[in-house]
């Protein structure tokens, strides 16, 4: 099982939009696989964190605290960059504008590759 | 009659005093924060540094090795101090630098001293506590700072303690609300407040002056002079020399010659 | 959604002018608009708007500040040599902590050997929010006078825009002068930066600082430069800045006496004076950031973003042993 994070504006979900940016996005959608890809959950989860900076670095490690093992994400800032690396997350640079549920697909191929 | 005087550029996010006067700027000391460094064969994991942190500087995932992000750190020590196996030890990291520069303007001379943040850094105080202290720690008759525009915190630590504050203003909404803003963090730190009012003479300078005068008298201080607006002050800061130089006889170096003798007669 | 910054490292040269010309061109082209002024210390865009009153207030109370227990302290004074912000002083036999000045981290209470100091939430200003005339909302603070942080009120500020905002809204954010934390919490996670300067050696500088900030968090960026023709040596010099770094230039806009007229009218000056200078210019750059920046963004912003990202290189003096 593996879970991965998709962060959007709206009302999250899998047929928001992608958030363009990572640290600042509204809501996360959580989306748990399983080896073959399919889906077995789907949550939606407010962003905690409201920092003046910093504010990717303590994403990353609340995602790290969820189980999250990959991110789904248009651009990522410099500090959640370094952080998501350290804690052994996946980055999967997705285009912008897709829906979230496009964004898992693009995803899931990465993460289930290795 | 010669005054030691000592002027601190405590805006440390774009100073500019040494740009207006055309100087380089010389004897540069480093201004440093704590940053912590974290001896991993006593770490025990348990996570708290990164708790207590409040900038995210600390990452440290239970049941992981912490990391540090040097750049997100206030060097406030609060892991140093949360530690409960004495982890942490502190480093050094320099987020600006402060400068002493001993300026020479026709007969006259005198010390700038400069603080200077560093490109990215996001934490102001330290460089113009630094600044402050250099300033004041060189013999003087008067120091004059020069702080940076708003009313947070860069502004309250640099004019702490002062004697007189000089409120620049000007004849506008935006010079009347800011104003008031100004005039409620020097009272609050007790300081006595001239106010000297820009720009007299833009288009509805009148009516704004008098509302000026208004807040200035409810909050018990007074105006003690009016600035002209002029065009030969844009072309005197285009140039980069200072009007009382390039002008002397220009209205507006008379009333800055005024108030600098207002200076005089307290000191 | 697109998040437009506009920034200047320099106070007084035309940040807000340009911001409010920006959101009332777009909202009057049909965009939906969110206005936020990011200067939460010297707030000044909801003047340049004219408005003078907030449709909703609210204290702002997500900050901290030490208070010490005296039942329990013992004037040992570590607190005064462990603060960071010098915020502790010794007064009449009593230690007292300055909460202007104290930023409400932990440090002194953990150091306290008697517990003595505990951290409570303080009002450290407001956030309001009206419903212009214009057709657009403008979201502002006010950071209560002397007092620190104002960069985490900027991130709520900023977080409430997105919170209105559909997925084709526009956030136009005024920033505040400087490059510390309130500034950088204006550019952290935004999408689009315009740079405006003067042309003088000052201005130009700041400004720099501020850019250096901007590639930092790889936003691509375009410049104004406002009152082009005092100083028309120096606007070269900028514009040559703007071509080495890869900065798309939007345009001059020429020295004006309407500006600070419409300025003390509490009116735009593309309203009030629609056909000065200065209005037409303001046009123009507002037009071409919508063409450019909002109908092309995939190709503008990767035709402008920065040339490569250079990670911030810590300063670090390792202590000895």
């Amino acid at each position: 099982m593996v879970k991965i994070a998709i962060p959007s504006n709206g009302p999250g979900g899998l047929e928001d939009i992608v958030a363009s940016r990572f640290a600042r996005a509204a809501k996360f959608t959580i989306v748990e696989v399983d080896e073959k890809g399919n889906v077995v959950s789907v949550s939606i989860h407010e962003n905690p964190v409201q920092a003046a900076s910093g504010a990717g670095v303590k994403v990353a490690q609340w995602l790290l605290n969820l189980g999250v093992k990959a991110v789904a994400a248009v651009s990522i800032g410099p500090n959640a960059r370094v952080v998501l690396e350290e804690l052994g997350i996946k980055v999967v640079t997705v285009p912008a504008n897709i829906r979230v549920g496009e964004a898992l697909s693009k995803a899931v191929n990465e993460v289930l590759k290795y | 009659m010669e005054r030691a005087l000592v002027l601190a550029d405590l805006d440390v996010e774009e100073p500019n005093d040494h740009i207006l006067l055309n100087t380089k700027l010389e004897n540069e000391e480093p201004v440093t924060i704590m940053l912590p460094r974290i001896d991993y064969s006593r770490c025990i994991k348990c996570g708290v540094c990164g708790e207590v942190c409040d900038t995210g500087a600390i990452v440290a995932p239970k049941g992981r090795l912490p990391f540090v992000i040097p750049r997100l750190c206030s060097g406030c020590r609060a892991c140093y101090f949360a530690c409960p196996v004495k982890a942490i030890s502190e480093g050094l990291r320099v987020i600006g630098h402060t400068y002493h520069t001993r300026v020479k303007l026709g007969t006259t001379s005198f010390d700038l001293i400069t603080g200077v943040l560093r490109e990215g850094e996001e934490h102001t105080p330290p460089v113009v506590i630094a600044a402050k202290k250099r300033a004041l720690s060189i013999p003087r008759d008067l120091v004059i700072i020069d702080t940076s525009a708003g009313t947070a915190n860069h502004v309250s630590i640099a004019i702490k303690d002062s004697d007189i504050a000089l409120v620049v203003t000007e004849p506008t909404p935006l010079g009347l609300h800011d104003l008031e803003m100004i005039l409620e963090l020097t009272s609050t730190l007790g300081i006595e407040s001239w106010v000297l009012v820009n720009r007299y003479g833009i288009g509805g300078s009148a009516k704004f002056l008098d509302k000026l005068k208004e807040v200035v008298s409810s909050f018990k201080t007074k105006i003690v002079a009016l600035i002209p607006y002029s065009h030969e002050v844009i072309h005197s800061y285009v140039k980069g020399l200072p009007l009382v130089i390039m002008h002397p006889d220009h209205e507006v170096s008379k009333v800055l010659r005024y108030v600098s003798n207002l200076i005089n007669e307290v000191i | 959604m697109l998040e437009i910054v506009v920034v200047s490292g320099k106070g007084g040269v035309g940040k807000s002018t340009l911001a409010s010309t920006l959101a009332l061109y777009l909202s009057m082209r049909g965009y939906d608009v969110i206005a936020v002024d990011a200067d939460a210390d010297a707030p000044n865009l909801h003047l340049i708007l004219g408005i003078n009153r907030w449709d909703y207030e609210e204290d702002y109370v997500d900050a901290w500040v030490a208070t010490i227990d005296y039942s329990k302290c013992d004037s040992c004074g570590i607190c005064a040599d462990v603060c960071p912000f010098n915020a502790v002083r010794y007064v009449d036999g009593r230690y007292y902590i300055d909460s202007v000045i104290c930023e409400g981290c932990l440090t002194c209470s953990l150091a306290c050997p008697r517990k003595a100091i505990v951290r409570r939430r303080e009002v450290r200003g407001k956030l309001r929010l009206t419903l212009t005339n214009y057709g657009f909302p403008l979201i502002s603070a006010r950071l209560a006078v002397g007092r620190p942080s104002s960069g985490r009120l900027v991130a709520e500020i900023r977080s409430r825009a997105k919170e209105l905002a559909t997925k084709d809204s526009i956030i136009v954010v005024d920033s505040a002068a400087g490059i510390g934390c309130q500034v950088i919490s204006s550019i952290a996670g935004s999408n689009a930066a315009i740079l405006i300067t003067e042309p003088t050696q000052a201005s130009f500088s700041d400004l720099k600082r501020v850019h250096s900030v901007v590639k930092y968090f790889m936003l691509p960026s375009a410049l104004v430069i406002n009152q082009s023709d005092i100083n028309p040596e120096f606007t070269d010099k900028i514009l040559d800045y703007a071509r080495n770094e890869n900065i798309d230039v939007l345009g001059l806009i020429p020295y004006d006496d309407s500006v600070p007229e419409s300025i003390t009218f509490m009116k735009p000056l593309i309203h009030l004076y629609p056909n000065s200078q200065a209005a037409r210019a303001l046009v123009e750059i507002t037009s071409k950031i919508e063409e450019r920046i909002i109908k092309s963004w995939h190709t503008w912003s990767r035709r402008f973003k920065p040339l490569k990202f250079i990670p911030y290189k810590p300063l670090i003096i390792k202590s000895s042993s």
